[in-house]
């Protein structure tokens, strides 16, 4: 409840002013320091001797700078004293903070008391004031009048203006012009609603002065601007508009926002009020152009959140395609550490949109644009960081510091002012984004860069990449097979540990390894360890080629697993070859290592296939069980069992086999051991 | 002071709130012009200042009507030049400041520049109201009026002191001590004290120097005893002539308003009306010696 209270209430401190041997402070809830209360006492006094002082007294406004609080007072006559010329003044004093929650001045004014019956009491306490958020609405037949005050009063800033009072009523037209101001020029306005002289000190100028009608016409102030003869500007329609329907308008708001560091007064509302026309949706970049130079003129020094607005809008809005404007809004944000409170991605993105160069130029991290770029960079969509790059190849560095992404674009690695092969010696990715970036360049046609890539990361991202693609993707890369091609034992450890177990790259690195190259120092054969985690692909030419690949492979001195590679090659060679369907590339690697046939033969590879394979597992001995399982195919199995039953070393190699496959208690096991039984009794 | 034969003399008026200063100035102003009244000094011309002021306070005087308050802005600096009656002319510089600027000197040890610069060099004319002397309260007298009616000393409720209390001599002293000091003023000047009202005074039948004497011992004894250098004269004056009607300027109509009462006129107001020349309602005393020549003091403050 008490801070619902003091959300809505202020305390406002009060004194009053009389005659009691002299004009004197007669009563108080405040001890003002000597100067203040020296300006109070003058400015409480009457302003203007031998005038009729309305009976509803007038109003004068003015700050107390020592205080920090802000004077609002009535003053009426006091003709019951025994003196002529005396007043009474009550005073209000309103800290400036306070001061500029106001909305209206209608609980102020709610508080003003004529003492009465000469006494001063009850002004010895501070009062309870509404805040009252509504604006005042100046009344339309009063517009005419308020449009020419303000007019001079902001057309002339420098000039102590003077109109013409009509009534009570201009009273509350006058407050209504203060309220419109945002709280610096609030607090700092000087005005009096009823004076015969310059109420002006040589330090404390009035404002605005309505002088007594009554009088002569001749202003008793020289330096005074008559408000009626000043010309009317085209911002005036905007102030009245406001003073007319407030609650319609964001003149205000907007006045409060950007008013906040202009210290040069009066002199700002002119630029200020262009400034929120030009910031309207529908006004065109010339109209910003313009109301940003008048805001220049006050200085650089002033309305830094004007600037700020204006700033804002030509980095948000994407219609303002104005290079000068653009220009103006950077050198803003970028002479604050703040970034003038704009939200730093969209100082970025705009930055990103106009100046690119500027990354390339290297910001440092005092720069405030630093931090603008750092924000903006994560939001950018890929392509367009590309599309940067691509324009100021430069500015790579500092977009990939936080977009490691781009990386992942063909469309970046087809720049080509890009270094490739430094920036990638200059990577430090893991495995899953280094395939991410292997796939683009592969994409982007860098083959060149596959031995750097290789060197950098080892064959693992290239294998993850071409693991992704099909047999013919994978052929259309061949730099970058070439270049795992090499690294033989890395390639033999993906194959054991499974990494490279996709088959259309076992078959075209099959098409380019020699069948020796990859190592097998201990345990399984890589290739065997690849090719039985795969399955067989429809490509029959691979298949073939494959095949060709491992049966050489087995005849050869590298493979610790002899047997299980001509498991897996024997039978589809002895079928390719059988049906002359062997491509000329695989029949070449095949040849390598087909025994030489009889005389009379030579024509019947199979038979030399059928011989190879059972010399070597009679000559090797090899695990008989492999022997027993080497092909599927009955027949063929019978041929090769025939073959071997032709030595009484064949039929000793049989017996084992026989004896390793009734140990098996697989029905077609024990069928094979039974062909054998024929065989060799 | 000579300057090309031309004496140039400044001459400050002084006083507290409601001492006579801007009558006394309507008075001389009006007595100057008067040529069919003989006085020491004689109009000579006007000085660069604004004419509608004194226009308007002469023409309040005129009407016998009392002077309404000197607003505490708009200080008028009234010059005006003098001859005597061997031709020199002299420049007589008036500060018309509002009594409120003299006792903040008192109470809040505080005097404007242009003040401040008026009353540093010049000669100075102290008016003081005598109907209105804020007089010492002496024990000794409370101590034999109680033993006279029998009545019991009573005990005075504590009560906060304040600079506006103190005795009006004391606040004269004090006033006349800061501006015979730097950085305000210089000693050695000459001072003419005026008891104004005196119309309203001199029915105690005391000369204007033992008035003072009487009414305000420590500023008698203060110039007396010459500290500062003071080379004074008192003189008693009644420069409206007697009692004046209030002053209409605060009573006209107010704003959307019919016209209020006129102030009672008051008889004496009438009689002052009625002298053919209003100079001669003024009333000057020294010692035993009654004229209404105003420019006599002027004239001896010049020497």
């Amino acid at each position: 409840m008490a801070n619902a209270l003091s959300r809505d209430r202020i305390r406002v401190d009060q004194a009053l002013h009389g005659y009691s041997e002299g004009h004197r402070l007669i009563n108080g809830s405040l001890k003002l320091p000597q100067p203040d209360a020296r300006t109070m006492l003058v400015l409480s006094d009457a302003s203007a001797s031998g005038s009729r002082i309305p009976l509803g007294g007038y109003l004068t406004g003015y700050p107390l700078s020592e205080s920090g609080k802000y004077v609002l007072a009535r003053t009426w006559a006091a003709p019951e004293m025994s003196r002529p010329g005396c007043v009474w003044t009550h005073s209000l004093l309103i800290d400036f903070a306070d001061l500029a929650r106001l909305g209206s001045a209608v609980g102020l004014l709610k508080c003003f008391q004529r003492p009465a019956g000469g006494g001063g009491s009850g002004f010895a306490s501070r009062l309870e004031v509404e805040v009252t958020r509504i604006s005042t609405a100046v009344p339309p037949p009063d517009l005419g009048r308020v449009g020419r005050w303000v007019s001079a009063l902001y057309g002339k800033p420098r000039s102590r203006i003077i109109a013409e009072r009509e009534g009570p009523d201009d009273d509350g037209l006058v407050v209504a012009i203060w309220m419109q101001q945002w709280p610096r020029l609030r607090r700092a306005f000087r005005f009096c609603s009823f004076a015969a002289d310059d109420r002006s000190t040589s330090a404390d100028v009035f404002d605005l002065q309505l002088m007594d009608a009554g009088r002569s016409s001749r202003p008793r102030i020289p330096e005074g601007v008559i408000a009626s003869a000043v010309e009317r500007g085209d911002w005036v329609d905007t102030l009245l508009d406001d003073l007319k329907l407030p609650a319609r308008s964001d003149l205000r708001q907007f006045l409060r926002d950007v008013g906040s560091d202009v210290t040069s007064g009066r002199a700002a509302m002119v630029p200020l009020v262009h400034l929120h026309v030009a910031l309207e949706p529908n006004a065109g970049p010339l109209r910003l152009a313009d109301a940003i130079s008048e805001l220049d003129r006050l200085g650089s020094a002033q309305g830094r959140m004007g600037r700020a607005a204006a700033a804002r809008v030509v980095l948000s809005r994407l219609d303002l395609d104005d290079a000068r404007l653009f220009d103006f809004a950077l050198q803003q944000v970028r002479a604050d550490r703040d970034l003038l409170g704009i939200e730093p991605a969209i100082v970025g993105r705009a930055l990103l949109r106009w100046k690119p160069y500027l990354l390339a130029d290297g910001l440092t991290h005092e720069d405030p644009l630093y931090r603008a770029v750092e924000a903006a960079l994560p939001q950018v969509d890929t392509d367009d960081l590309v599309a940067v790059i691509e324009a100021v190849p430069g500015a790579a560095a500092a977009v990939l510091s936080s977009r490691r992404d781009v990386l992942e674009r063909a469309s970046f690695w087809r720049v080509t002012s890009i270094d490739a092969f430094s920036l990638i010696r200059s990577l430090d990715a893991d495995q899953d984004h280094s395939a991410l970036i292997v796939r683009a360049l592969a994409e982007a046609g860098r083959d060149d860069s596959s031995q750097v890539v290789v060197e950098r990361f080892g064959i693992g991202p290239v294998v993850t990449a071409l693991s992704g693609m099909d047999v013919a993707g994978i052929r259309s890369r061949m730099g970058w097979v070439r270049a795992i091609a090499q690294r033989t034992n890395e390639l033999a450890e993906g194959m054991v540990d499974g990494r490279l177990s996709h088959r259309p790259l076992l078959l075209i690195l099959a098409e380019i390894l020699d069948p020796d190259a990859v190592p097998n120092s201990v345990g399984t054969d890589p290739w065997v360890a690849a090719v039985e985690r795969t399955r067989t692909t429809d490509d029959v030419s691979a298949e073939d080629l494959l095949a060709a690949f491992l049966f050489n492979r087995a005849r050869g001195w590298r493979s610790e697993s002899t047997g299980r590679l001509f498991f897996l090659s024997v039978q589809r060679l002895h079928e390719a070859l059988a049906s002359e369907r062997l491509t000329s590339e695989a029949w070449r690697i095949a040849k390598q290592r087909l025994p030489y046939g009889s005389v009379w033969r030579d024509w019947d590879q199979c038979e030399k296939l059928r011989h190879a394979v059972v010399d070597n597992f009679i000559n090797r001995e090899l695990p008989p069980i492999e022997f027993g399982t080497v092909v599927d195919d009955g027949n063929l199995w019978k041929e090769l069992v025939d073959l071997a039953a032709d030595s009484s070393r064949g039929r000793r190699y049989l017996d084992k086999v026989r004896t390793a496959l009734r140990d098996g208690h697989k029905r077609w096991w024990i069928e094979r051991a039974e062909l054998i039984d024929r065989k060799v009794t | 002071m000579a300057e090309g034969g031309k004496q140039r003399v400044s001459i400050s008026i002084i006083g507290l709130p409601e001492s006579g200063k801007t009558t006394f100035l309507a008075a001389l102003w009006e007595l100057v012009n008067e040529r069919r009244i003989a006085k020491v000094l004689s109009f000579d011309s006007i000085g660069e200042n604004d004419h509608s002021y004194l226009r308007k306070i002469v023409t309040v005087w005129r009407r016998a009507t009392e002077q309404a308050r000197t607003r505490l802005t708009g200080l008028s600096a009234v010059r005006m030049n003098l001859k005597d009656g061997d031709g020199n002319v002299v420049e007589v510089v008036m500060p018309d400041a509002p009594g409120e600027d003299f006792r903040a000197m008192w109470e809040d040890r505080e005097l404007g520049r242009v003040l401040g610069e008026s009353l540093a060099g010049g000669n100075i004319m102290l008016l003081v109201n005598g109907n209105k002397i804020k007089p010492p309260a002496w024990v000794t007298e409370r101590a034999a009026q109680r033993r006279a009616t029998g009545r019991q000393k009573t005990q005075a409720l504590p009560k906060e002191w304040h600079p506006s209390l103190a005795p009006t001599q004391v606040q004269l002293v004090d006033l006349l001590q800061l501006i015979s000091h730097a950085p305000v003023g210089r000693a050695g000047r000459r001072i003419v004290v005026m008891i104004s009202a005196w119309d309203k005074v001199e029915g105690e039948r005391l000369t204007p120097d033992t008035f003072l004497a009487a009414k305000l011992p420590l500023l008698a004894q203060y110039l007396e005893a010459g500290r500062d250098g003071w080379t004074s004269r008192v003189y008693g004056v009644s420069a409206q002539g007697g009692e004046y009607d209030g002053n209409d300027a605060n009573s006209e109509p107010a704003e959307g308003e019919g016209p209020m009462k006129k102030t009672q006129k008051r008889r004496d107001a009438n009689r002052l009306r009625e002298v053919d020349i209003p100079a001669n309602r003024i009333r000057l005393v020294l010692g035993e010696r009654e004229s209404n020549d105003l420019t006599e003091p002027l004239q001896w403050l010049m020497r």
